[in-house]
């Protein structure tokens, strides 16, 4: 181990040393409003050390801890978009989790945590560091999603999250072995070579496409499209809110973005197998996630069909094979994290006057443009930017994406991507039309603080004037790339 | 006399596992467990493979048979009522394990590996002679020197989420008061 590991380790080193930190500083500071104050600006002061550390000291395309990590610029972009999700998350939670009367120390320790999993996870040039990344995520993701031990509810998504999570390990950790079985590497650009060889001799495939699509399967479980999906609303449903906000970004473009690596370093040459496996997955998630979503009457239960529905979109971007495919997806998906952050936020501040709870149906939303102009107009500018509305960001986000399928001639995956993108629309509208011109049925109470006025009020600007400085983001994503060989 | 012990502890660890499944007692049947992970860290040190009889004793017997024993004595488990059913599952089970037989029968049948010649995992390098443990030991504290630490966080996690998702603060829970504990006075 070198010094040099040391600095091309630091954001993940700065994140884990705070953790621990924050973890003993709760045990001998006993619960206090001063001491559970001084842990949140520590995680948040961490996270902002560790985007500084990925900044100024990462330099990119370079392996480190004996070749098991690798930052190249592709690498790097997501590991700023994560860290930047996860800053809104802990600032949006604090308010909520101290009004529920659950916050505890542990809560910053697990999120942390799991974004060192995520960061370890995109980083990953080999597997064993990849499903330890993939692990340590996902241990501290069953934790939060029980977090609320007194509301059954909550208890009952972190046992289905765990079992399936679970389940989905043990599928993909059995692909693992029968990946390295046939290639006897574990080392991504080894493997890709290996396979490489293979297909010059023509060799047979049989147990490498098992091993394959065990993979496939395994990774799918963890974003969540079809048909792996039927975790995914009851888990979001019964977590506390804002750590659905957070399962519906952060750990899913931590997944998708290894996925897109994983499938274009060591399957590079592997490109026909995968091709169909993503073409129907990508199918029926869209058609799936939004005929479903039009019945449910839970923001959170729409919000978990409509990631299905974006997730397969987003596969249409890989299915293309190509750069821009790759860069589409990403501008997507900073698209995507800004505007249902904002979103989850403007949630978070709805509250029913007389019990005093946080309000998840979507019926209760009625005639909040007369308690709250502010909020049910940053409603109404998320819900039609994630519908994909011309001036708004969603809609560039869907417009490079299948710009890139056409010149693909991928026709029918964007027919159907337009026609369930139509259907989508109009259960986003619904709630905008609930918002504005139905009748109260009861009191709501807005509170929202400055930092989630912020919030809402950077997330709405962002998705007005994309359109003025989008050219600008494309220059950004354009100079990352994926080092697709050594 | 190689071979000689190892029919010892074969014969064992068939009759020990038979009575796992046949005896009465399920503490009995854990404590025949036992007794069958022992055997097979014994056979272990034949092949010269000690570190994985060490862990099979450390995790096997120290953990997972611990546990066992602690869910039977916890759950009131009626071993015999159970045991009714064996005998609709017997064409099943019977039928698989032919089965696996058949299979393991083939794969040792096909294989090349001499069963009467001592099998030696232990390499010689250089002068020195390494065993399986120390070749273990210095991969693991140099090169996956990451995945070691990392291994390490995450069972931090999976600690500290049981603890957080089980202690909680009841009413009316009897505790230990540490300082008036040490302050009592001897009557």
């Amino acid at each position: 181990m070198l010094l040099n590991d040391i600095k091309l380790f630091s954001s993940e080193i700065i994140l884990i040393i705070c953790s621990v930190f924050i973890l003993m500083y709760g045990i001998f500071f006993k619960d206090n409003s001063q001491s559970i104050k001084n842990i949140f600006y520590i995680s948040v002061l961490s996270l902002i050390l560790s985007f500084y550390s990925i900044i100024y000291f990462v330099n990119p395309e370079m392996s480190f801890f004996n070749n098991l990590l690798i930052n190249d610029t592709f690498t790097l972009f997501f590991k700023k978009i994560v860290l930047i999700g996860t800053i809104v998350i802990v600032l949006i939670s604090y308010n909520y989790l101290i009004d529920l009367e659950i916050i505890k120390p542990e809560f910053f320790f697990l999120i942390l945590l799991s974004t060192v999993g995520i960061l370890i996870l995109i980083s990953s040039r080999n597997i064993l560091s990849m499903y330890l990344g993939l692990e340590l995520q996902s241990i501290c993701l069953y934790i939060l999603a029980a977090y609320k031990t007194n509301d059954i509810k909550s208890s009952e998504s972190g046992i289905k999250y765990f079992i399936i999570g679970a389940l989905s390990s043990g599928i993909l950790l059995y692909g693992l072995s029968i990946i390295y079985g046939f290639t006897n590497a574990t080392d991504f650009y080894e493997i890709s070579e290996s396979i490489k060889l293979s297909l010059q001799n023509d060799e047979n495939f049989l147990i490498l496409n098992i091993g394959f699509v065990l993979i496939l399967s395994g990774l799918f479980f963890k974003i969540a499209v079809v048909p792996f999906h039927m975790w995914a609303p009851d888990v979001y449903e019964g977590s506390p809110t804002s750590i659905t906000a957070f399962f519906t970004t952060i750990p899913k473009i931590g997944a998708l973005a290894f996925l897109i690596k994983f499938l274009n370093i060591p399957f590079e040459n592997y490109y026909s197998a995968w091709f169909q496996i993503l073409y129907v997955v990508s199918i029926f998630s869209m058609i799936y996630g939004s005929i479903v979503a039009i019945n449910q009457s839970n923001i959170k239960r729409l919000l978990a069909y409509s990631s299905i529905n974006h997730m397969g979109f987003l596969l249409i971007g890989i299915l293309v094979g190509t750069q821009t495919g790759i860069k589409s997806i990403q501008l997507y998906l900073v698209i995507y994290m800004i505007s249902v952050l904002g979103l989850f936020t403007c949630v978070l501040s709805l509250k029913n006057k007389s019990n005093e709870l946080y309000l998840e149906n979507i019926g209760d939303f009625s005639g909040l443009i007369k308690k709250n102009s502010f909020v049910a107009f940053s409603f109404a500018v998320l819900l039609f930017s994630i519908a994909g509305l011309p001036p708004l960001a969603g809609f560039f986000g869907k417009l490079y994406i299948l710009i890139s399928a056409i010149e693909s001639k991928l026709y029918i995956l964007s027919i159907v991507a337009i026609l369930t993108s139509i259907v989508s629309a109009f259960y986003y509208l619904r709630i905008i039309k609930i918002i504005f011109f139905d009748e109260p049925v009861n009191d709501i109470s807005v509170n929202t603080s400055i930092v989630s006025k912020l919030i809402i009020i950077i997330s709405i600007i962002f998705s007005i004037t994309l359109i003025l400085f989008v050219s600008d983001i494309l220059e950004l994503i354009n100079s990352t790339s994926i080092l697709t060989n050594l | 006399m190689t071979i000689f012990l190892f029919f010892i502890v074969s014969t064992v660890i068939v009759v020990s596992s038979l009575l796992v499944i046949l005896s009465k007692n399920p503490i009995h049947s854990v404590l025949f467990l036992i007794l069958v992970f022992f055997n097979t860290a014994i056979l272990f040190i034949f092949l010269n493979a000690e570190f994985l009889s060490m862990i099979l004793l450390i995790v096997y017997i120290g953990a997972v048979a611990v546990l066992f024993l602690f869910v039977i004595m916890m759950l009131d488990i009626n071993v015999a009522k159970l045991r009714k059913s064996f005998l609709n599952y017997l064409p099943l089970a019977s039928l698989i394990g032919f089965i696996i037989f058949l299979e393991l029968f083939y794969v040792v049948s096909q294989s090349k590996l001499d069963i009467a010649d001592e099998a030696s995992v232990s390499l010689n390098i250089g002068d020195k002679f390494l065993n399986n443990t120390k070749i273990i030991g210095n991969i693991l504290y140099t090169d996956y020197f990451l995945l070691f630490q990392l291994s390490g966080i995450i069972l931090l996690v999976a600690m500290i989420g049981a603890i957080l998702l089980t202690l909680r603060k009841r009413s009316g829970a009897k505790k230990q008061n540490i300082h008036d504990q040490i302050l009592r006075k001897n009557k």
